[in-house]
């Protein structure tokens, strides 16, 4: 298979699907919920992302040549393998939904006195629809080109905050105990797995020196700064965190003493837009090669504008509205999300050897 | 057409331009439709809400743009806003406010009423600062309007700056909210009022300095001593009828449960200020002082930093709170009945042990009679209760269970002070 996406693509891709969606609503969903102690759960769960990342690498070493969907294949069989990248493709659509929704309410907050949906809709739907039509590598230096502007973003927002930061708020820690709040933050399961869209680069990602320990120290420093960003987002904002649903640029325009550095909310809105719309980008990708390789190459376009228009529709079904699509989403699709973002590499794991032993049968048939 | 036909990606964007461009047309430009607020006066009058917008217009301009007064009343404050954007015929932005000026019977009821609409609007306003005013807010808001920059930049300047660091911290929206669900539930607000002065002559302010060049047309600030007791500074207009000054002595406006609880004397303030890591400037008067190098002299130092930790134990049940200040001083001023020039150089270059017992005992005395004053009061404008409740958790709500005095915490804590006294150049 032709090389296509290079390490730091690859990196980049994964930062901005790690970080992108986490940053904005999240923190004050779950300092509505679990307190202060949130960012304790959040860190937990990224780790639980990056193991399920490593089982993913370790499978990418094995099988560097091979697609995401040939290792199934052979592992399982073709049928299993469908259901798998079909149960993908519904993952990677209910992100592109949340981040279709998301980016809608951002912009409608943040930009816009009031967005009519229409406007919003078919300039992105369109933009994204060729973004999805073209080869990976034109997606990944789309978000190579874009995403340090986003890390750069992100950064500064964690530095302002971290100078204002009080984290004595952050005490006393688990004040209700550690194991209570894990049964309502798995029902925000929707949030996390987005290691996932590796999938997509299985296969197509140029292997350079030291490969694996550049990606995973890179991912665990994100992931760190992530639950850093939730940690000071409490200490910054205290008690009054829930109020702050756009955490990002929030976070600048605290500080009365900063006001002049608060204005730059302005640029942090933008450059968050765009990651969002990156985000979306991605996931569009990773539907729709989720999707191909459930039903084949044959109406690519179909695939791609049906893809779209099931994303529109859902949108649409819930009026764009982002609180009904969170409740949704808790309600019945947190169950679905945990077993795939977990029970997928679990199981690629345990199966693995089968590969290795199907490759031999495979030589013993081919010599006979 | 045939080219259009085949290059989709072109017709597609044609396409969304038709659709788009005359949209676009059609919308007025966004400064004829709204007003930037930078500020907003609300005054309990009667039953109702005086709600005043102080407002710029956006327009092209190379000068400074003129700030102008508009207000209304209603039964909640959104409707009077409401009133007044009908009245302006424009749509008020709130996104460049920075302070929120209401008037003591605006916070004799249920304080949360007055911030809820701000704190669901689109914009972010939880750093929109709020200051007290004794009688008139809107009279504030409309004083203010000759400073030469405005109210949040003349009191940002009396907080923050290095050289006025004395007037108090500043609390905004979001800090009132988190006191609000915090435990001690009690907020200091700064309160600045107005002087009206009928008559005088001289169009600009009566302080040392008149200076010139500012945005208005009106005169600018004059500042004379600021902190310290009694101190003001003020600024007045330019009628000749009747002239408002601002006075900004450094009060405190205590807010608990959503209410005035009462209002602190500038010396009370500055008293409860010891306690506040933020303020990092005071002044402290030690009068009467006699020692081998000054006879019967007032001294008068300068605090120009400090710093305050806290540690909370409890000890046989009984909560204990140590607060441990680090102040950095220099002299200010000596007037001694026997001043000559060894009295300055012996001050200058050396501290005896019993001037800083002196200066130490004053300190204590001060930070003592504020603890009086918010023991007696019942309110914890010094977030000890929370520094319980992080730092001894188990042991507080342990100490709750038994003593069933939540509400009044605060009076059983004993406090402890340490004070450490460096001295500057």
């Amino acid at each position: 298979m032709k090389k296509l996406v290079s390490q730091r693509q690859l990196i980049l891709i994964l930062i901005i699907s790690l970080v992108a969606l986490k940053v904005l609503l999240l923190p004050s969903l779950l300092a509505k919920e679990i307190g202060r102690d949130a960012y304790i759960y959040v860190l937990i769960a990224l780790l639980f992302d990056f193991f399920m990342l490593l089982i993913f690498l370790f499978l990418f070493n094995k099988n560097p040549d091979l697609s995401f969907y040939q290792i199934l294949e052979k592992m399982f069989g073709c049928m299993i393998a469908r259901i798998m990248m079909f149960a993908l493709f519904l993952f990677f659509l209910m992100k592109c939904w949340g981040a279709f929704v998301t980016n809608y309410s951002y912009l409608n907050e943040n930009l816009y006195t009031s967005l009519k949906w229409y406007t919003y809709c078919f300039p992105i739907l369109i933009i994204v629809f060729f973004i999805a039509r073209l080869k990976v590598n034109a997606l990944a230096r789309l978000v190579e080109f874009f995403a340090p502007i986003v890390i750069i973003g992100f950064l500064v927002s964690l530095l302002v905050g971290i100078r204002k930061a009080d984290y004595t708020n952050l005490l006393p820690i688990l004040e209700n105990g550690f194991f209570g709040n894990f049964s309502i933050f798995f029902k925000y399961s929707f949030w996390f797995g987005d290691y996932l869209i590796f999938i997509v680069f299985f296969g197509n990602t140029k292997v350079e020196k030291k490969f694996n320990i550049t990606i995973s120290t890179t991912i665990l420093i994100a992931i760190v700064l992530i639950a850093l960003f939730f940690a000071t987002i409490f200490s910054v904002f205290s008690y009054n965190s829930v109020s702050h649903t756009n955490s990002i640029s929030d976070i600048l325009q605290v500080l009365p003493s900063t006001a002049d550095i608060g204005s730059f909310d302005w640029v942090l809105i933008l450059v968050w837009d765009m990651a969002l719309f990156l985000y979306f980008a991605i996931y569009i990708l990773g539907a729709f090669y989720s999707f191909r390789q459930t039903f084949g190459k044959k109406y690519d376009l179909i695939t791609t504008s049906a893809i779209l228009i099931v994303v529109l529709i859902l949108a649409i079904i819930v009026n764009f509205d982002i609180e009904l699509s969170i409740s949704l989403a808790k309600k019945y699709f947190w169950i679905f999300s945990l077993s795939i973002e977990y029970g997928i590499p679990i199981l690629l794991f345990l199966f693995s050897p089968m590969i290795k032993r199907r490759d031999k049968a495979d030589e013993i048939f081919m010599e006979k | 057409m045939k080219y259009l036909w085949k290059n989709k990606t072109l017709l597609i964007i044609l396409i969304f331009a038709f659709w788009l461009v005359p949209q676009a047309i059609s919308i007025p430009e966004q400064s004829r439709t709204e007003t930037i607020v930078t500020g907003v006066a609300i005054d309990k009058v009667e039953n109702d809400y005086e709600v005043t917008l102080q407002y710029i217009v956006p327009h092209a301009s190379t000068s400074s743009q003129s700030l102008n007064l508009s207000s209304d009343k209603g039964k909640t404050i959104d409707e009077a806003i409401s009133k007044v954007n009908a009245k302006l015929g424009k749509f008020s932005g709130f996104a460049h406010c920075r302070v929120l000026v209401f008037n003591e019977k605006a916070c004799e009821e249920n304080f949360t009423k007055l911030l809820d609409s701000f704190l669901r609007k689109k914009t972010n306003t939880n750093n929109i600062i709020l200051i007290n005013t004794k009688d008139s807010a809107k009279d504030l808001l409309g004083a203010s309007d000759n400073l030469d920059s405005n109210l949040y930049s003349y009191l940002n300047n009396n907080a923050h700056s290095d050289e006025l660091k004395n007037q108090g911290d500043l609390k905004s929206i979001g800090d009132y909210y988190v006191s609000y669900l915090g435990p001690s539930k009690t907020l200091a607000v700064n309160v600045v009022d107005i002087e009206k002065e009928s008559g005088g002559d001289s169009p600009s302010g009566s302080g040392d300095n008149s200076g010139g060049g500012g945005s208005n047309s009106s005169s600018n600030s004059s500042q004379g001593d600021n902190g310290g007791s009694g101190g003001s500074q003020s600024n007045s207009s330019q009628s000749s009828e009747e002239k408002k000054q601002i006075k900004n002595e450094g009060k405190l406006l205590i807010i608990k449960n959503q209410k005035k609880l009462l209002t602190l004397s500038a010396e009370d303030s500055k008293n409860l200020n010891l306690f506040n890591q933020n303020v990092k400037k005071s002044n402290l008067q030690i009068k009467d002082f006699s020692d081998e190098n000054l006879v019967n002299a007032d001294i008068t130092f300068d605090i120009y930093d400090k710093s305050v930790k806290t540690k909370v134990y409890f000890r046989n049940n009984e909560p204990y709170c140590d607060i441990y200040l680090k102040i950095h001083l220099r002299t200010s001023e000596v007037f001694s009945n026997s001043l000559d020039k060894t009295d300055y150089e012996v001050l200058q270059q050396k501290y005896t042990d019993k001037l800083f017992d002196e200066i130490r005992r004053e300190i204590i005395n001060r930070m003592q009679s504020a603890e009086r004053n918010f023991k007696d009061n019942n309110y914890d404008v010094i977030n000890c209760e929370e520094a319980f409740y992080k730092f001894k958790n188990g042991e507080y709500k342990k100490y709750l269970k038994l003593n069933n005095n939540k509400e009044e915490f605060i009076k059983y804590v004993h406090f402890n002070y340490y004070v450490d006294i460096a001295k500057g150049a």
